[in-house]
């Protein structure tokens, strides 16, 4: 009888962890880190995690005869400072920190998405 | 008696547990195929969302692959810049004499004459050479000689287009104008890539955006709720202001704040008002539109941000199915009678 006892005790113990491991691991990647994706001319140039960066910092992306754009990145958020482009639509876009809009420059064929973080409750934004 | 039954009984609590956990863990992703995608097309970025739980992640995929392709088709008859386009020979030739266009650019621009006599003239496809004067947007942008802009002022060209119904046929009774239908094509292309996914492909969820201009097919099946869709806060258009739960419908949203340029300290936006020929200037920072037609609400947004607060909502206070939220430049909220029911998050009008 102990042995039994013991038998199931073993097979619930192990039919509990295994669920318990497939939760805490889907959560987990569920709250993966946002990442952002920088692309330029369809090219993928950088990827940056952003809740990695603890401080501010800027970069150019680009050069004088394909448009040249200022980067910068904060904890958790990144955005398109300064643009060489005619209408800065990219700079007035402001800062992206989930995947419910990206950062565009069409003149300057520059797209920055993000992937990951924490879902948004708005699906889209109309602008 | 006891002691046989609680191995039993242990063993059924255990396995309940554990069917919850992996109901937890399972039920969420019900075998929904998703695709997401963007692409470059007319002077703007454009994406899609599909969700479905009967195809299969490919079939979404090649679904979106001929999504894009109709939309670039349509960017070659509708674009005003492209050379070769079908409106850009038609401006050419229509002040010639009638000229046999296609059936969807007849449609789009009769669509656009009847939109320019609902809103009095506010909305009016026939200011492609003021926008080009002006240049927003362009490597040039610049604010036009007062002599460009007193004679071109208030000259209800859409009145000078004449459609002939049979021959699918369009001429320009005079010479002063050419055609832009850069304020209702795009939303004219997503009403078409919506039909193509829905009939074609069986699309029963997804989302179309073309530049900000939203277009929903179904619910967003992923969540199990109507979409939620944003209408952009104009201080930080990366950020939502205010949200509405939409099924079926498009939102479509005019604003100044993205697309607009300075000079001498003055902001001037992209949004043109045709009786004075310069930027509108309403009291408003952004209008959006909510009906079932993306490019009723392209055109409609358009329209009532150029007639301003009280004509714009009278106007579509007498629309069916068709509501608007306004954003005034003193931060104010202003809904048409229905718009309220929409709102999906608190907000203080």
């Amino acid at each position: 009888m102990k042995k039994k006892i013991l038998l199931y005790t073993s097979v619930l113990g192990l039919i509990l962890i295994s669920s318990l491991i497939m939760i805490i691991s889907q959560r987990m990647a569920r709250s993966n880190d946002p990442v952002a994706y920088i692309y330029k001319d369809g090219q993928l140039l950088s990827t940056i995690k952003l809740n990695d960066v603890k401080e501010t910092y800027s970069f150019r992306s680009g050069s004088p005869s394909t448009g040249e754009n200022t980067i910068t990145v904060r904890p958790g958020e990144i955005g398109i400072t300064e643009a060489d482009c005619p209408d800065k639509v990219c700079v007035k876009t402001g800062f992206i920190h989930n995947d419910t809009i990206p950062i565009v420059c069409l003149p300057n064929k520059v797209i920055i998405e993000i992937h990951g973080g924490e879902p948004s409750d708005v699906d889209i934004i109309s602008y | 008696m006891t002691n046989k039954k609680k191995p039993h009984f242990l063993l059924v609590v255990g396995l309940m547990i554990t069917a919850a956990c992996l109901c937890f863990t399972g039920c969420n992703s019900k075998n929904i195929a998703e695709y997401q995608g963007t692409f470059h097309a007319l002077d703007t970025i454009a994406g899609m969302t599909l969700y479905s739980d009967t195809l299969t992640e490919k079939e979404l995929a090649e679904a979106a692959s001929s999504a894009e392709d109709l939309c670039r088709e349509l960017e070659n008859v509708f674009s005003s810049r492209l050379s070769g386009s079908s409106l850009y020979l038609l401006n050419g030739d229509a002040k010639e004499g009638p000229v046999k266009v296609r059936e969807d650019l007849f449609y789009v621009i009769k669509s656009a004459l009847e939109y320019a006599h609902l809103t009095d003239g506010a909305f009016d496809p026939t200011l492609l050479d003021i926008i080009e004067e002006w240049g927003i947007g362009t490597a040039d942008p610049h604010v036009p000689e007062a002599s460009f802009t007193e004679s071109h002022k208030a000259l209800r060209n859409y009145s000078n287009v004449t459609l002939d119904d049979e021959e699918a046929s369009v001429s320009f009774d005079t010479a002063n104008f050419r055609l832009d239908l850069g304020a209702i094509a795009k939303g004219y292309i997503c009403d078409r890539m919506k039909e193509l996914l829905v009939s074609e492909y069986g699309i029963e969820s997804g989302l179309i955006n073309m530049g900000g201009n939203v277009l929903t097919i179904g619910d967003n099946m992923k969540k199990g709720r109507p979409w939620n869709v944003g209408i952009a806060d104009p201080h930080d258009p990366s950020s939502s202001i205010i949200s509405l739960n939409v099924t079926d419908k498009s939102l479509v949203t005019s604003g100044t704040y993205q697309r607009y340029f300075q000079e001498d300290g003055h902001i001037y936006h992209h949004i043109l008002d045709p009786f004075t020929a310069y930027p509108a200037d309403t009291g408003l920072l952004s209008v959006s539109i909510l009906t079932g037609g993306s490019m009723d609400a392209d055109a409609l947004s358009t329209g009532v941000f150029v007639l301003g607060p009280e004509k714009g909502l009278k106007l579509i206070e007498e629309l069916e199915d068709t509501e608007c939220i306004l954003i005034t430049e003193d931060g104010e909220f202003l809904f048409s009678k229905g718009a309220k029911k929409y709102l999906s998050d608190q907000v203080t009008p």
